[in-house]
């Protein structure tokens, strides 16, 4: 039998192994005391044994005996009744002595179950508490009494209620006698507290488990330091990958060499610009034979003895053999936390689009100054003949000053694109005067002055003029129809039809300009609203600035209609465009 | 009668020229492609050409003087560049083809008169 709940308070809290053995005494003594009471009613064993009628017994039953004859039983019984009263004696001073031993040690239990540091329970197989001592009460937070009406279960965090419950099922199955584990227990003001729970297990005659006692020491403190470092473990290793991530974010390619010249970092997009894996060249030093095969000569020479802040710029070829592109890298000291040169950082950027844009921008420049040029040399020219010749007859005078009007308007249109395209590159946009215009008209003006300078090209307009009427600027119109019609010309050198058609759909009216010329391929369909884009430079013959399509598509845009072209290569190219008719 | 050659595929510029240089003892040709020039320098001699250098078509102005420099090499005339080009490269390349006499678009029909009366007299 098992001793229930002690007191806690006077030191009477007992031990429970000190129960036990007590126990055990007192079964000892009752059944002492049995046996007595059977010899007393049976006589003394002997008699028993040897077949004999005890005297006790013969002289109840017949009393026919003379008093020598019981004088004798009774001194003979007396005898044997002191000889066990004496045994009885000694056992009982044995018992004492064993008493006293055992309460020393329950004492010396009960002292050490009391004051220990650590937190000590015996608890039963369902989790019920039956001691705890001031250390445990003072971990968990909850007085002996409270704990009374408590199991290990209820003060378990959630989260380790399934290992402790395997942990005493391994108990009861009697796989094992004794447990050690980690775990957080839910203190009564809902802390966690982590305890380190080492419990030894008691078992019966038939093994059965009778009772655990448990030690529970407070490892809240080592295991908020593992936390902490945990956490910053983890954060370091977050900063990390963020650091990472960025790099790798990075548009630019980034090169990071150390005070000895060794590549240490390599972001992918550097790899990318240059073509080179990282792991090929990783702390490989810029001189290495290695890495100078693999990077441009250039690059390589400033890495080497390059200073802080230079830029270079270098060349780099494809392997797949496309146009090479034009890379710039910048060079910036690293400074460690004690401010010490540790390094440098090359950055590298794909500046091709820039040199691109670049030329593009002089090529315009050339082109524009040749495009201003040729008007002005005939109008220059045919002046100063005005001027100096007075034997000129009129018709030759009219015809001159003709080309003299005409190249001056030729001149004006380019200088108005110009115009217009700072207008555009300001952000300014274009300031419409909306009235409506009727477009067949606009189309008829336009090619019948262009049929003037070409006598190769034939124009067919196909247009109802009664529908054709759209809000917009006349002169901006004017404008698109003239670039749209003199392109289809200038692209067709051989000649041929430029065909012109409209329709009106719903609350738009489209017009589609179709010429035979030599058509534009893909990238040059891409790219024929951009800003000084001219479909073929090579052909330097013709005319144009490479504005024309980027203010058409502005001007048709500012309109609120659409523009597109479709295109084959060496076959023709067709424009179209919609523009709202209210 | 001296014979000089205009190429340009720009008319304006060929009747502005065609005009301004014809005298009684000129006689002013007139080319609107390297072709045409090449057609007509193999055809017959001339004083001098005048050659624009932006042309379309096969031939630009530069062709041009090279393949008459390399095929009409005997009776060889003085080359005279009229172009809206100002740039080095295209200065370099006419001086690396011998022709050092380079008039840009717009010019003075003095500056004009000066380089043709120069080449004519020389030539």
């Amino acid at each position: 039998m098992l001793p229930l709940f002690f007191e806690g308070g006077g030191g009477v809290a007992s031990s429970i192994a000190m129960g036990n053995r007590r126990s055990i005494v007192n079964r000892s003594r009752r059944a002492l005391k049995r046996r007595l009471l059977k010899a007393a009613e049976k006589g003394p064993r002997r008699s028993r044994h040897g077949g004999r009628q005890s005297p006790l017994a013969k002289g109840r039953c017949s009393g026919s005996r003379g008093g020598g004859v019981l004088e004798a039983l009774i001194k003979q019984r007396t005898r044997e009744l002191t000889e066990v009263n004496e045994r009885l004696k000694l056992s009982m001073v044995r018992c004492q002595r064993l008493d006293g031993r055992l309460r020393e040690s329950e004492e010396l239990f009960r002292s050490i179950f009391e004051h220990a540091a650590a937190g000590m329970n015996t608890i039963t197989l369902e989790g019920r508490y039956l001691q705890v001592n001031s250390a445990f009460c003072d971990f968990i937070g909850y007085s002996r009494e409270e704990l009374q009406h408590l199991t290990v279960f209820d003060l378990t965090h959630p989260q380790d209620l399934l290992a402790t419950r395997e942990r005493f099922e391994g108990i009861r199955a009697g796989k094992c006698e004794a447990f050690d584990y980690e775990k957080r227990f839910v203190c009564k003001d809902g802390k966690l507290v982590w305890g380190h729970v080492t419990s030894a297990w008691m078992f019966d005659d038939r093994r059965q488990p009778l009772y655990g006692i448990g030690l529970v020491q407070d490892i809240s403190d080592r295991k908020g330091a593992e936390a902490e470092l945990k956490k910053a473990l983890a954060s370091a290793r977050e900063g990390r990958t963020k650091i990472a991530c960025i790099l790798k974010s990075v548009g630019d390619g980034l090169i990071v060499t150390d005070a000895d010249h060794r590549i240490v970092l390599m972001n992918p997009s550097a790899e990318s610009l240059l073509g080179v894996v990282f792991e090929q060249v990783i702390n490989r030093t810029v001189d290495d034979p290695y890495v100078t095969a693999l990077f441009p000569e250039k690059l390589i020479k400033t890495l080497r003895c390059g200073e802080i802040g230079d830029l270079l710029e270098f060349e780099l070829c494809d392997s797949v053999g496309r146009q090479p592109r034009a890379l710039q890298g910048r060079m910036s000291a690293i400074r460690d936390q004690n401010e010490q040169h540790s390094g440098i950082i090359t950055t590298l950027r794909d500046v091709s689009r820039e040199r691109e844009i670049d030329s593009m921008k002089t090529e315009f420049i050339t082109t524009a100054a040749h495009e201003l040029r040729t008007p002005l040399t005939s109008i220059q020219g045919f002046s100063e003949i005005l001027l100096a010749r007075s034997d000129l007859e009129n018709d030759q005078r009219r015809s001159m000053l003709s080309i003299i009007h005409e190249q001056s308007e030729s001149l004006s249109r380019i200088v108005n694109d110009l115009l217009d395209l700072s207008r555009i590159e300001a952000g300014v946009g274009f300031v419409l005067q909306k009235t409506p215009c009727n477009l067949s008209q606009l189309i008829e003006q336009a090619t019948s002055q262009l049929s003037w300078t070409s006598d190769r090209h034939l124009f067919e307009v196909a247009l109802a003029s009664t529908d054709s009427v759209v809000c917009g600027d006349r002169v901006k119109l004017r404008q698109v129809v003239e670039n749209i019609l003199s392109n289809a010309v200038k692209y067709s050198p051989q000649g041929g039809s430029v065909q012109v058609t409209g329709q009106r759909l719903d609350s738009e009216f489209q017009v589609s300009v179709a010429d035979q010329g030599i058509g534009m391929s893909e990238d040059q369909m891409l790219r024929i609203f951009d800003k000084f884009y001219r479909a073929d430079t090579s052909n330097s013959a013709i005319e144009g600035v490479g504005l024309g399509m980027n203010i058409v598509q502005e001007i048709i845009k500012a309109h609120g209609g659409r523009i597109w072209v479709e295109s084959c290569y060496g076959e023709g190219t067709v424009v179209h465009f919609t523009l709202p008719t209210e | 009668m001296k014979k000089i050659l205009v190429v340009d595929d720009q008319a304006i510029i060929r009747q502005l020229l065609e005009i301004s240089l014809r005298r009684e003892d000129r006689q002013v040709f007139l080319a609107e492609s390297g072709e045409r020039a090449v057609h007509l320098a193999l055809e017959q001699c001339f004083d001098l050409i005048i050659v624009d250098l932006m042309m379309p078509g096969g031939m630009d102005g530069f062709e041009t003087i090279e393949y008459l420099q390399q095929n009409a090499a005997d009776n060889l005339c003085p080359f005279m560049i009229l172009t809206a080009k100002d740039q080095q490269p295209e200065r370099d390349r006419a001086a690396g083809l011998g022709v050092y006499h380079y008039l840009v678009k717009p010019f003075k029909l003095d500056d004009l008169f000066a380089t043709v009366d120069n080449l004519l007299g020389a030539g």
